[in-house]
């Protein structure tokens, strides 16, 4: 086996740190957890075969937010062109639960962001993260405006999507 | 639910993934499946090297036919087309690989990208049909050298074998890589026109593309055709 340069090493350590932004892109961006997995990886390759080229001017979370971003929106690019598939989780099928029950909520949340288009999924994604308009900017290539401007309209789209499938929940309950 | 709402959610979703231990991560960094891109890369590479081979045997039979100078003209363009079509595949590739660079913002990414699959994709088609043609005109006249000569002996033969050769190649690489080009470029445009909230014009681009094609398809037959008319005259 090749002994572990220190490129590799500082790269293993700067991942470790920051892991998270590949398995909340993976997480958006794949169907299932096969596909899920195989996106971890690539996007785990890619960002190692790039990182000769990170000088390390933006923060590591950038940059990986740069790679993993990149790597997930070429990937699913065949089923973008693609009607989605039947067993691909719907927010629809989702029931709404009260806040004690935390799982749901999350996978309604996770279910309405991948309603969105795969850009804005990823801005959503970055600012839950609390990442700043500007280091959204720099991710995507887009202005700082034009980041602000899509984020207020994705805002909309998932306040309107769950909200609609709680109300839906509620009138459910009611006739119960 | 509200941003605060939307945020706390996320975090308790974000929390409740476990994070993967050192080893794991290692384990990441093995090689992954084969792509797109690397596929058209390894056809590039494979096209380069034929062009390459096909220099480099013609300018082996310049020494052969050093005394005729019709054949001499003939290797000496040979070589320097075989030259000047892999130098541009060996340009295309490497351009290729620099625009599946990840850590570009998105739609730099994307715009590099589309401009290898509308600028570079086609003309390499063309410049790839000539190379197992080249290949072999190479190898016959480096074979069939006698005492400096060569002779094609049926012409017309030639000229119309050469010409499918070249047309059948061109046919053959547009019918297996164009789709999943054409895919990727379609998909990259959808994807700049989302970021640019503008209408993608595909029924354009399709129509250009079509057009390129028919028009570099006639050029290059002509080409060939013509170029071999011109050789056997200009025999002895």
């Amino acid at each position: 086996m090749r002994e572990r340069t220190e490129a590799q090493e500082r790269f293993l350590e700067l991942l470790d740190a920051h892991q998270r932004v590949i398995t909340r892109v993976a997480r958006l961006y794949a169907r299932d957890s096969a596909e899920r997995e195989d996106l971890e990886q690539e996007i785990a390759l890619a960002a190692w075969r790039s990182f000769e080229h990170y000088r390390g001017a933006a923060a590591f979370s950038t940059y990986l937010y740069r790679v993993a971003l990149n790597t997930a929106l070429m990937r699913v690019r065949k089923r973008y062109r693609e009607p989605a598939r039947a067993d691909e989780l719907d927010v629809e099928r989702v029931p709404a639960r009260a806040a004690s029950h935390g799982a749901e909520d999350v996978e309604r949340l996770h279910a309405a962001i991948r309603e969105l288009s795969p850009l804005d999924r990823g801005l959503v994604l970055m600012v839950l993260d609390d990442r700043s308009h500007a280091e959204i900017a720099a991710v995507t290539g887009l202005s700082v405006g034009n980041v602000g401007v899509r984020l207020v309209r994705a805002r909309a789209r998932l306040r309107a999507r769950l909200g609609t499938v709680e109300q839906e929940d509620r009138s459910c309950s009611t006739k119960n | 639910m509200f941003d605060e709402e939307l945020r706390a959610t996320w975090r308790r979703g974000d929390g409740a993934v476990p994070t993967r231990p050192r080893p794991e991560l290692e384990e990441l960094l093995r090689p992954a499946a084969r792509r797109t891109e690397r596929t058209l890369g390894g056809v590039l590479a494979t096209y380069v090297a034929l062009l390459g081979a096909a220099a480099v045997l013609a300018l082996s039979n310049v020494r052969l036919y050093r005394e005729n100078e019709v054949m001499l003209a003939v290797e000496l363009v040979l070589a320097l087309v075989a030259s000047v079509l892999a130098a541009f595949g060996v340009r295309l590739w490497v351009r290729l690989w620099d625009s599946a660079r990840a850590d570009r913002p998105l739609l730099e990414t994307v715009e590099r990208r589309l401009a290898w699959y509308e600028r570079g994709f086609e003309p390499w088609l063309v410049a790839a049909a000539f190379a197992p043609w080249l290949v072999t005109l190479a190898i016959n006249t480096w074979i069939d050298e006698e005492q400096g000569t060569y002779h094609v002996h049926q012409p017309l033969g030639f000229a119309a074998v050469s010409a499918l050769m070249v047309g059948l190649t061109y046919v053959l690489l547009r019918i297996s890589l164009a789709p999943t080009a054409k895919e990727l470029a379609l998909t990259l445009h959808d994807l700049r026109a989302d970021a640019l909230e503008a209408t993608p014009s595909l029924g354009a681009l399709r129509r250009r593309t079509r057009v390129w094609m028919a028009l570099g398809v006639v050029l290059l037959v002509l080409g060939v055709a013509a170029g071999s008319i011109l050789w056997w005259q200009a025999s002895p």
